[in-house]
């Protein structure tokens, strides 16, 4: 991203809609959708009809045009739909709305993400038949589980890297959860005996190291950093954000079953060009939003996105290191898709700004800089650093 | 065991209507194992491409290897996502890397009791499960190995 610098776009308002779990929602996708767009636009101080872009993903089926509808988009200007990336889009999305405020293509662009499983098909249940999948589907590679079960075994036989840090990884989410009143898993706090005694998805997989499936929509605003110190909030800045994969990256449910590195989240080259482009390192990172679809995928991503290596992971990766109060690397420090809500990994973007105006539920004392990571495992995906003005120096 | 390691009619394999990998079906009826290979630029692929994914010919063929790998790595499935799994839970999804084209990660049913803890690197042997209308290529830990 040379053509972006750091601060060029801005977090301006960050909203979300009531969470619930799977077929909880009293209200519509789409009433969701506009609970968390409108809970944004009042947060930023901004009226609606003054939003000109939109950028959305993971096959939201939020129509945009029916969004732009209602809102009222006075002038729209702009609208990008990641493509295809599921959970991997999100990073994605902020990209592009990054991309199009600092072009001057649009002025202020709403991101955002609606899913109700509960009103459409459960992400837990088989994924609908596509052509091309016979060379996995009849042995029973049904789901999203399957399929990076897989990936996250070999991962722990090629690195030695002990299976406990996946519970470490769901400790913490679900401790972060108790202190937020958003979460659905408020109140439900996780032992490390349940976690132990949880039956078994697909192993590596216990129940606790898969996502929620959840009812909910969140959305950020994003300008052009120079309008954001205009704001009612302190301006949160997008020091760099990208998108995208390595090599013939798809995975299996691509058709990928010759692939040159298989056990990896795929965030090696994502790291290089985030951190270079936003001109700080792991080191400078106050807490992290790495997307759990499944806990062994954000032990990945931990290791690749370079916050320690594989022969120090099974020490780092640990409950104590990985919570806001007094850890290392404070990780999800909303509860995430494990314990907060599933919006694939929408909800992680307002967390990351709330810890960069201090007003986190597990607020990290200081916070400047704060990383998000799209889905581990799938492709394209993405990372979006987020800095405040202290970090912009 | 019942014949077929998953029930039949779940999830069958699919043509995708425009012959993509129908000889690979049509050589696992014969049981031999095949996997796509670019006649240009002598590349493999697997899962089957219309097109090399290296140099992009469309002039694609089927080579017979041995149909012998080692256990790349592997999941035991213990929740259905669909009713018609519940009588079959647990099963063991393999992922078995080829003796002769290492770059190939093929996806079967590793066929031993469930309840064993397979070996990540251990040998495994092809077996062809001919159902009516279609062959699944299953593996199996390669005895005497």
């Amino acid at each position: 991203m040379e053509a972006y610098r750091p601060g060029d776009a801005a977090v301006v308002g960050v909203g979300e809609s009531e969470y619930y779990k799977h077929g909880g929602s009293p209200r519509s996708e789409f009433r969701l959708c506009l609970d968390a767009a409108l809970a944004a636009a009042r947060d930023a101080g901004i009226d609606p009809h003054d939003i000109d872009g939109l950028a959305t993903y993971a096959n939201d089926r939020t129509p945009p045009a029916r969004l732009a509808a209602v809102l009222g988009l006075r002038e729209w200007k702009w609208c990008g739909v990641e493509g295809g990336g599921g959970g991997g889009g999100g990073g994605g999305a902020v990209q592009q709305a990054a991309l199009a405020v600092a072009s001057g293509v649009a002025k202020c662009v709403l991101v955002y993400h609606a899913v109700a499983q509960g009103q459409g098909r459960r992400r837990g249940t088989a994924i609908p038949r596509r052509p091309g999948d016979s060379f996995w589907v009849p042995y029973g590679l049904r789901t999203a589980s399957h399929l990076y079960a897989l990936r996250v075994q070999r991962f722990f036989h090629e690195t030695g890297i002990s299976p406990t840090t996946q519970r470490a990884v769901a400790m913490a989410s679900y401790h972060h959860a108790q202190k937020n009143p958003r979460a659905v898993m408020n109140g439900r706090p996780l032992t490390v005996e349940q976690y132990e005694e949880s039956r078994w998805i697909a192993e590596p997989f216990r129940l606790y190291d898969c996502c929620l499936e959840s009812d909910g929509a969140a959305a950020v605003i994003v300008m052009r950093g120079e309008a954001a110190e205009e704001g009612q909030q302190p301006p949160v800045y997008i020091l760099s954000a990208v998108h995208g994969s390595g090599y013939r990256s798809g995975g299996i449910i691509e058709g990928v079953l010759d692939a040159q590195r298989f056990a990896t989240a795929d965030f090696a080259s994502l790291a290089d060009r985030a951190f270079s482009g936003a001109g700080v390192t792991p080191a400078d990172v106050d807490a992290a939003q790495i997307y759990e679809n499944f806990t062994g995928g954000v032990v990945m991503s931990i290791v690749e996105l370079g916050f320690c290596t594989p022969d120090e992971a099974s020490d780092f990766i640990v409950e104590s290191n990985l919570i806001a109060q007094g850890g290392r690397l404070p990780l999800n420090t909303s509860g995430g898709n494990l314990a907060e809500a599933y919006v694939h990994g929408m909800e992680m973007h307002p967390e990351a700004v709330r810890q960069l105006r201090g007003t986190s539920h597990n607020q990290v004392d200081g916070a400047k800089v704060v990383l998000t990571a799209s889905a581990p495992m799938v492709a394209p995906t993405g990372v979006v650093l987020y800095g405040s003005k202290e970090a912009l120096g | 065991m019942t014949k077929f390691y998953l029930p039949e009619g779940l999830a069958d394999p699919l043509k995708d209507g425009f012959g993509l990998g129908d000889e690979y079906w049509d050589a696992a009826r014969d049981e031999k194992l095949v996997v796509q290979r670019c006649a240009e630029c002598r590349g493999w692929q697997w899962a089957p491409e219309c097109v090399c994914t290296r140099c992009y010919s469309d002039n694609l063929v089927f080579e017979q290897v041995r149909p012998a790998g080692t256990l790349y790595a592997f999941t035991r499935i213990w929740h259905p996502v669909e009713a018609g799994l519940s009588e079959s839970l647990p099963y063991i999804v393999a992922v078995v890397q080829l003796d002769d084209v290492p770059a190939v990660q093929m996806i079967g049913n590793l066929l031993i009791d469930p309840v064993t803890e397979p070996t990540i690197g251990e040998a495994c042997t092809a077996v062809f499960e001919h159902h009516a209308d279609f062959t699944l290529v299953q593996w199996q830990p390669t005895t005497g190995a």
